[in-house]
């Protein structure tokens, strides 16, 4: 059998169009596919590497701060008391009352605040209130008073009274040297804390 | 000028045959676009494909468990210092200073008026954040109960005008009706609400 002219003409055309058909289903096909994997693959492995790298740079710039502004932390991890032995807050109390003169009398009452046991270096607020009993003038107890809640300690006043002594005013021991007109000052301070011993460990 | 002399079915069949020749260049030219294309497909998934082996091998590299540990380590520090510092902003916004509260006390009360008490205690309210608005916020107040003498009832009425021009700082500034009975030596018992002064 001779094909004429035109016949070899569709003929040819049909087979290419089949061929390319066929090389488009299975060939192509999945090379395009297996091209969108490896794409997405090749992101995701680029965003986790990137991610990486922006981890590790944090951690330099973390430290570089943390070296920059240590005044700074120190300042803030010393407005917590350590919980566990509130030494600072006795001591400043003392530096107070040796400077403005007034007698005083302190009694610490814990309470503690937030969650009871934090997670893994979790920190975990607690709280220690102190009663503050003064006796002295006026001035010198506003003064007290002030240099209290100015302090650089995390702290609330929760409650202030001022009684002016009179005659009839009955006194106790600690507080018998004190005159009428003067005042005696019972106030009741929340002072942040954590347990600055655990978190050194 | 071509003269052809061929005869008319000659002549027809030889331009069915450029035709047909110029068919199978142009379909030669497709078939090695699409030979052409396949290579570039074929390079590219290689190239995406190594590339991504590359990431993960560097990857692996930086990640490893002594750096894993310093990102534990840090992020727990970030995260306490975050917590810390959050507290402690919470806290100092929250705080009311007695202290301010009686010298301001102090600088208003007149020299015909002292006090023989003063009771101070905190105190806080839930307020809507802005007129109209049910989003509350809490706001922080010592509440105050403060007793003592003035000299002429006179005294006390012009210490009340004075407490009640004072602003947004004092509110609800109450004298008990007893503390207007005497018009001389009058004792008071006054109750109010101190807010921190907005900076």
């Amino acid at each position: 059998m001779i094909l004429t002219t035109k016949t070899q003409i569709k003929l040819s055309i049909l087979l290419f169009l089949g061929l390319t058909c066929l090389i488009v289903i299975f060939v192509y096909r999945p090379l395009f596919l297996n091209l969108k994997n490896n794409s997405e693959n090749l992101t995701k492995k680029a965003k986790d590497f990137f991610q990486v790298e922006k981890e590790i740079k944090s951690v330099e710039s973390f430290k570089e701060i943390t070296q920059e502004k240590a005044t700074v932390f120190s300042f803030l991890d010393d407005s917590f008391l350590n919980f566990s032995a509130p030494v600072e807050f006795f001591e400043f109390l003392e530096g107070l009352v040796r400077q403005d003169n007034l007698l005083v009398d302190i009694s610490p009452n814990v309470r503690a605040i937030g969650p009871k046991e934090g997670e893994e270096g979790e920190v975990v607020f607690k709280s220690i209130e102190f009663e503050v009993l003064s006796g002295g003038s006026f001035e010198d107890t506003l003064r007290f008073l002030k240099e209290i809640e100015h302090s650089p300690f995390l702290l609330e006043t929760l409650e202030v009274s001022l009684d002016k002594i009179t005659e009839k005013t009955t006194l106790s021991e600690e507080f018998s040297s004190l005159r009428a007109g003067e005042v005696l000052c019972r106030a009741r301070f929340k002072v942040t804390a954590k347990e600055k011993d655990a978190i050194s460990n | 000028m071509k003269i052809n002399l061929l005869p008319d079915s000659q002549k027809q069949a030889l331009k069915q045959e450029k035709i047909k020749l110029k068919v199978w260049v142009a379909l030669a030219y497709l078939g090695f676009s699409l030979v052409l294309f396949f290579c570039v497909l074929f390079s590219l998934n290689y190239m995406a494909k190594a590339k991504a082996k590359n990431f993960v091998g560097q990857t692996i590299e930086k990640n490893n468990p002594q750096n894993q540990e310093k990102f534990k380590t840090t992020k727990i520090q970030i995260e306490g210092l975050n917590t810390e510092l959050a507290f402690s902003s919470q806290v100092l916004i929250n705080k009311i200073y007695f202290s301010d509260f009686l010298e301001r006390i102090e600088g208003i009360t007149p020299a015909e008026i002292y006090f023989e008490r003063i009771l101070l205690k905190k105190g806080s309210r839930e307020v809507s954040k802005s007129e109209g608005s049910e989003e509350k916020e809490t706001q922080f107040f010592a509440q105050g109960e403060l007793e003592g003498i003035a000299k002429t009832r006179e005294n006390l009425y012009d210490f009340r005008t004075t407490l009640l021009n004072q602003g947004a700082w004092l509110e609800t500034v109450y004298f008990l009706p007893i503390s207007w009975k005497l018009p001389i030596k009058s004792e008071f018992s006054l109750s109010l609400l101190y807010f921190l002064p907005k900076k």
